[in-house]
């Protein structure tokens, strides 16, 4: 009842449109998380738990478009029921009123729909053409970097090396979708050594229209796994999408993680891996992790390489190797590819130490999927700390795989045991405890209400000497 | 779901401080704890009581709105009705608002509040509340007092003097005389009932002696003069705890370079902001070493003075004891008790292992334990005296 009262709220614009921006105004994902809304029956007031809209050109127009709309159809209504009695026109308004939520969802999934189709789209194309050309006539070496995770900080970890000996430009922060390219191309000068551009996954084909347009010397898929599902029909098809880099890029120049399981089931022999053993011909060993960062050493025929970062984790050395062996390939010295490594750190959100009140909290909550569980739970593992806590809201994107992923972090978290487990209460929460307690583990398990409020209060939940790893992140679409 | 009260503020030169307690180490996490329902009760510099939701945001009193905020807002009624209940104006057709409180939170520093005056208030009320109770607040907030106690307990004190304001306006130059006479340069010159440092002065001549007698006179009638400690370490001890005590780590404070540790250098300017000192390791307010560079026996008795202060002097709930060490001798001196520490002193219990949500979870805990102990005491007395009349 009270999830149903509060669609009657004079805000309730702002709430849709709100919620169409944290979907990136997909009018298909706005409209599961609404069919989602009114089956869990929560109040709309409730969804704003961790941003609020974002008054952009965009949204203003929609919330304009959305007044209009009401006001409109009131009158459409008072129109054609001014024949009428008074208590009919009583009764057809008040059947209006009720269904005029349902309406207004209805309209702007169709507003949406033909924006994406006939301005999103088009202008999009336009800028793919111009895109592809700039990247056909660029004399750089074009490296891609593809995969269900690790790819940002793979991209991040090849331009910081690669920087100490070329000049390099890589796709800004998370920009991974073609009309991000699109505009990255137009900010090329043409001098650039290297380009690196890390492809993003959101729908068959993604991966194959990008490397298409780019035509990389170089590809790296980091890792597979079973993410963004509510688009792609299954694992097999992103797996598809992301081996067609090799119909555009020689075989011997793509480089494919071995650390990711479901990854090596697709790929041929004689694929070029890579993991925290060997890559490319370069063997590894020494391999130290500290809370300060990782070091290891690297070996070649008769030459070897000493690579410290501060990078974190057991998980992290195959990528700053093949940061290191990649670099080596395209020609820098020995001395640039160390001091390169060195000045490697972690990225926001990745993997990234904080020092609160005496206590360390490994924030990773940019991590999506469950391999970067594992590491971050192995990590938690390895380090010494008086009181280990571990916090996962669990994973969006999973599709049909939900379950069966979020048993296996359950299982994940028992097999570490850490002394608290810190939940969030949100539809995957039960599917976690039952699968942790099922598999034995014996710490204390905490339930937050409220993943924002924990994230703000942490210096008054932690004490000096916790070590504290916390992983994903959960929308509010998903709520 | 229980309802605490938190009361903060009050007519007190400790009046800002006190708000900080309140906003950041008491409400945010006790609301943290998901148990209570949390209502800010504010004292005005004026005395007057409010009592509203907008109390909780600390830009409400650094924009400097809470003025007009208090001109706007009905004032606070208390009820007394077997336990406390908070009385306001709904300002609506005149309907008010009640709320009925479980607990109580003082977190109010200095005079009005943290002397006592608040928990006779509480006791009267018969509600449970944190925190030291009336006597132990009273004891220890007067330094004198406090130190006869430790001499009763065979604690030791730095040798000290105390006079009233009325009698050194009278006497002024023959107290001065006394004083030279039974203290020795330097002294240190305190209002006897104020903490945070505030209008304390280190003195070398008679001059300087006179005004600072005249500083601490500012701030209260009653004013301790001691003497200096040589070779001289401060400590701090916070202890949580009712008749079980809980002493968190020693806190060895970081004198400044003129060797007094007043207001602004404790809050104002190397302290909460934590700027660096000399590289030298420092505590959670940046002005400390936690725990304390002091050698293990001088360690362990600093607990066992601190500890037996606390027990002499009847605390409960949390208090913190401020002790002296000459490292020469190896002597350990009882200098004064807080019985609300500036924000719990929640880093040297973060420290300690006690995080700020578990810190207040356990003081109210300790607050309704202590009251329902003493429920059990008889109150009523039966007998035909009335009917002789």
């Amino acid at each position: 009842m009270k999830g149903f009262l509060s669609l009657y709220r004079f805000r309730l614009p702002s709430y849709f449109v709100y919620m169409l921006q944290q979907v990136e105004y997909n009018p298909t994902k706005f409209h599961k998380w609404f069919l989602r809304n009114l089956k869990s029956n929560k109040s709309i007031r409730t969804i704003k738990q961790r941003q609020d809209l974002v008054v952009t050109n965009r949204a203003r127009m929609l919330l304009f478009l959305s007044y209009v709309f009401i006001i409109l159809s009131a009158f459409f209504i008072l129109y054609i029921s001014r024949n009428n009695t008074l208590s009919l026109k009583f009764t057809i308004f008040a059947v209006y009123f009720i269904v005029l939520p349902y309406l207004l969802e209805i309209y702007l999934v169709i507003v949406a729909f033909f924006a994406h189709k006939f301005v999103v789209v088009p202008q999009k194309n336009k800028l793919i053409n111009k895109s592809t050309k700039v990247f056909a006539n660029h004399k750089g070496i074009k490296i891609a970097v593809i995969g269900s995770y690790g790819k940002t900080t793979v991209k991040e970890l090849l331009n910081t090396v690669i920087s100490q000996g070329k000049k390099v430009a890589a796709t800004p922060g998370n920009m991974n979708v073609q009309v991000s390219h699109a505009k990255y191309a137009r900010s090329l000068i043409g001098d650039e050594d290297v380009l690196i551009v890390e492809f993003g996954e959101g729908e068959p084909g993604d991966v194959e229209s990008m490397s298409a347009t780019l035509k990389p010397d170089f590809a790296v898929i980091t890792g597979l796994a079973p993410n963004h599902l509510d688009l792609y029909p299954s694992v097999d098809s992103i797996a598809s999408d992301f081996l067609s880099v090799y119909k555009y890029t020689q075989k011997e120049n793509v480089f494919l993680s071995g650390e990711s399981e479901l990854l090596l089931k697709y790929i041929d022999e004689g694929a070029d891996t890579y993991d925290s053993k060997e890559v490319m011909g370069w063997k590894i060993s020494d391999i130290k992790i500290t809370i300060d960062g990782t070091s290891f050493k690297m070996k070649k025929d008769n030459n070897s390489m000493s690579i410290s970062s501060s990078l974190l984790g057991e998980h992290q050395v195959a990528n700053i190797a093949l940061a290191a062996a990649l670099a080596d390939k395209i020609g820098l010295s020995k001395s640039e590819i160390e001091l390169g490594c060195s000045k490697t750190k972690p990225f926001e959100h990745r993997m990234q130490p904080r020092f609160i009140h005496g206590a360390w909290i490994i924030d990773d909550t940019y991590n999506g999927n469950l391999i970067g569980i594992k590491a971050g739970l192995k990590l938690l593992n390895n380090l010494d700390a008086k009181r280990k806590w571990y916090v996962t809201p669990g994973l969006v994107d999973q599709g049909e795989e939900t379950d069966s992923v979020h048993v296996e972090i359950g299982k994940e978290i028992a097999k570490y045991n850490p002394d608290i487990v810190v939940l969030m209460d949100n539809s995957v929460r039960q599917l976690i405890e039952k699968s942790m307690k099922e598999y034995g583990f014996t710490g204390e398990l905490r339930v937050e209400p409220n993943p924002l409020e924990f994230y703000k209060n942490l210096e008054h939940i932690v004490v000096a000497g916790d070590l504290l790893v916390m992983q994903n992140d959960w929308t509010d679409n998903y709520n | 779901m229980k309802t605490i009260a938190v009361i903060f503020g009050s007519r007190s030169a400790e009046h800002d401080v006190s708000i900080v307690t309140a906003l950041s180490a008491v409400i945010k996490p006790l609301e943290l704890t998901k148990k209570y329902n949390i209502e800010a009760v504010y004292i005005s510099k004026e005395g007057s009581w409010y009592w509203d939701d907008k109390l909780k945001d600390i830009s409400l009193y650094q924009s400097g709105n809470i003025e007009s905020f208090m001109k706007k807002a009905p004032k606070v009624h208390l009820l007394y009705d077997n336990g406390l209940t908070l009385v306001k104006s709904s300002q609506f057709a005149g309907r008010k608002a009640y709320k009925k409180i479980d607990v109580v939170f003082p977190a109010t520093h200095g005079t009005h509040g943290e002397d006592g005056e608040l928990m006779g208030l509480l006791e009267m009320a018969n509600v449970p509340y944190v925190g030291c109770d009336l006597p132990s607040s009273a004891i220890a907030m007067d330094k004198v007092t406090s130190k006869v106690i430790a001499q009763s307990e065979g604690i030791e004190t730095p040798k000290y003097e105390f006079l009233h304001s009325d009698t050194f306006a009278l006497k002024g130059n023959e107290i001065i005389a006394e004083l030279e006479k039974s203290l020795n340069y330097p002294l240190f010159v305190k209002p006897a009932r104020l903490g945070s440092s505030i209008g304390i002065s280190r003195v070398e001549t008679s001059r300087e002696l006179v005004n600072a007698i005249e500083v601490a006179t500012h701030y209260d009638s009653k004013v301790v003069i001691e003497s200096a400690v040589p070779n001289l370490i401060e400590v701090t001890v916070p202890i949580l705890g009712n008749e079980e005590m809980m002493p968190a780590l020693v806190e060895e404070p970081i004198s400044p370079e003129d060797g007094v540790f007043d207001f602004y250098t404790k809050y104002m300017n190397q302290g909460k902001g934590g700027k660096k000192m000399g590289g030298v390791k420092q505590g959670s307010q940046g002005y400390s070493k936690l725990p304390a560079d002091i050698p293990d026996d001088l360690y362990d008795k600093s607990i066992e003075v601190a500890k037996k202060m606390y027990k002499a002097v009847g605390c409960g709930g949390i208090a913190r004891i401020d002790l002296l060490i000459d490292s020469k001798a190896k002597k350990v001196y009882f200098n004064e008790i807080n019985p609300m520490p500036g924000s719990l002193y929640a880093h040297n219990w973060r420290a300690s292992g006690v995080s700020n949500v578990e810190l207040v979870d356990k003081l109210v805990d300790l607050a309704e334990k202590r009251w329902s102990q003493k429920q059990k005491y008889t109150t009523t007395f039966s007998t035909n005296f009335l009917k002789q009349f």
